[in-house]
């Protein structure tokens, strides 16, 4: 019976790192919408898109 | 019986199991976008079906999990297979009937298991796989996602503080939108693929494919439409359940919730975990009501659903093996097992039309929580 602990870890930091990463920059460009800074939201939102993207390019990458 | 014929039987079983998968879990991924008002039921359903197909084909480590893992192919026959999907489909019937979000890929395990383990004897189950790719992942994935939830939901509370109301409120909603679509991407990365490795399966076992093989495209294919209509066309009963029973969910909660949730589910797809969506969903939102609000968790419903979830591999397996066992002996059996499959089905459904949970209402009473939490907010 061997766990493959190292999987598990593996699924909890991108987990963890992932999930983070794209709710702090979605709140970020909120926060910068109800401020009124255009630039800095649309950085913010796309960076979130960015994380997105990439996690799923790692996917299907295989 | 020829044996042609009993894996044309099989494929269409699976296939129709897959249907039901999609037709129980649609909830797991819309129920907090409908239950926040973000997303009308008839276009979140739809949206959930278009992502689910598209998911399904962007990964197949699950399908290898299930067709090269669990059990030993040389061992175990179409027929065997066949009873496992049976007790599988009650199970999701007799729980999507009474209203339970179990998990359709426990019931898929537990009946194949239970089938395999009477028909072919304990050596034809790899069960230190099991214990590693289901049991482990069942245990630790809805944690993964309820911890991260927590405090994600945690995060976005105390950085959203002094934006302004109506900025924020649209803001979520859309993010809820996107998140709870990344759900059902996810949703097609792990569920769609069990349907395609139990049909990999059955054509190893059959001798049309060389064991180890990966799932043929019409399969990929034909699995991910099955699931893609199964969720257009169910899940009403279930979402109700979720998106109201286990926590109040306002958008900003149910996007860190479905972020949180499509990231476990996309990480363990990609290792091979087969975990259940449906666990880690419940996770994801019962995190997500502690990370803002300590006693943001209705115990009582959570300790139900859990209860639940441990019933289903174990009451999914009796029924499993006792399919498996009859099927297994001939012509005869594969018969009685599927007219006694059919007759049940039937009697869930007349019984399910008695008193039907239509669109309608769920969006009355979504509208009137919807306009709770404006107030709230």
């Amino acid at each position: 019976m061997s766990i493959n602990w190292m999987a598990l870890l593996t699924v909890f930091a991108a987990t963890l790192i992932t999930s983070l990463g794209v709710v702090v920059l979605f709140v970020l460009g909120i926060r910068a919408l109800s401020a009124g800074s255009k630039p800095a939201a649309v950085a913010s939102f796309g960076a979130c898109s960015a994380v997105v993207l990439y996690g799923l390019y790692l996917i299907v990458g295989g | 019986m020829d044996p042609a014929l009993i894996v044309v039987v099989v494929i269409a079983t699976a296939l129709i199991f897959d249907f039901t998968n999609g037709f129980h879990d649609t909830a797991n991924a819309m129920a907090t976008s409908i239950a926040t008002g973000a997303l009308r039921p008839k276009t979140a359903v739809a949206l959930s079906a278009v992502l689910n197909l598209v998911g399904a084909f962007l990964s197949v480590e699950v399908a290898k999990t299930i067709s090269g893992g669990i059990v030993v192919d040389s061992m175990i026959t179409p027929a065997i297979i066949f009873g496992g999907l049976v007790g599988a489909i009650m199970w999701n019937l007799v729980t999507w009937y009474v209203g339970l979000p179990s998990s359709s890929s426990h019931a898929l395990f537990g009946g194949l298991i239970g089938a395999a383990w009477v028909a072919a004897g304990t050596d034809s189950i790899h069960f230190s796989k099991v214990l590693d790719k289901v049991v482990v992942p069942a245990i630790a994935a809805p944690l993964v996602a309820g911890l991260v939830a927590m405090v994600a939901t945690f995060v976005v509370y105390r950085l959203n503080r002094k934006t302004d109301p109506r900025v924020s409120h649209v803001g979520f909603k859309v993010g809820q939108v996107a998140s709870a679509s990344m759900v059902s991407l996810a949703h097609g990365t792990n569920d769609a693929q069990k349907t395609m490795g139990i049909i990999t399966l059955t054509l190893i076992t059959s001798g049309s494919l060389a064991p180890g093989s990966a799932p043929p495209t019409w399969v990929i294919v034909s699995a991910a439409v099955a699931i893609a209509l199964g969720t257009y066309l169910g899940g009403w009963r279930i979402t109700h359940t979720m998106g109201r029973g286990l926590t109040t969910i306002e958008p900003a909660q149910g996007f860190a919730a479905q972020t949180s949730t499509a990231a476990a589910i996309m990480a363990s797809s990609h290792l091979g975990f087969a975990l259940s969506t449906t666990h880690v969903a419940s996770g994801g939102i019962m995190g997500s009501g502690l990370g803002r609000n300590r006693n943001g968790v209705n115990w009582g419903t959570a300790g139900k659903m859990v209860l639940g979830w441990a019933f289903t591999l174990p009451a999914a397996g009796i029924v499993g093996a006792l399919a498996g066992k009859w099927a297994s002996t001939g012509t005869a059996g594969v018969v009685g097992v599927a007219a006694i499959g059919i007759v049940v089905s039937a009697v869930i459904w007349v019984l399910s039309r008695r008193e039907p949970v239509r669109p309608e209402h769920i969006v009355d009473e979504v509208a009137a929580q919807a306009e709770l939490h404006k107030v709230a907010a």
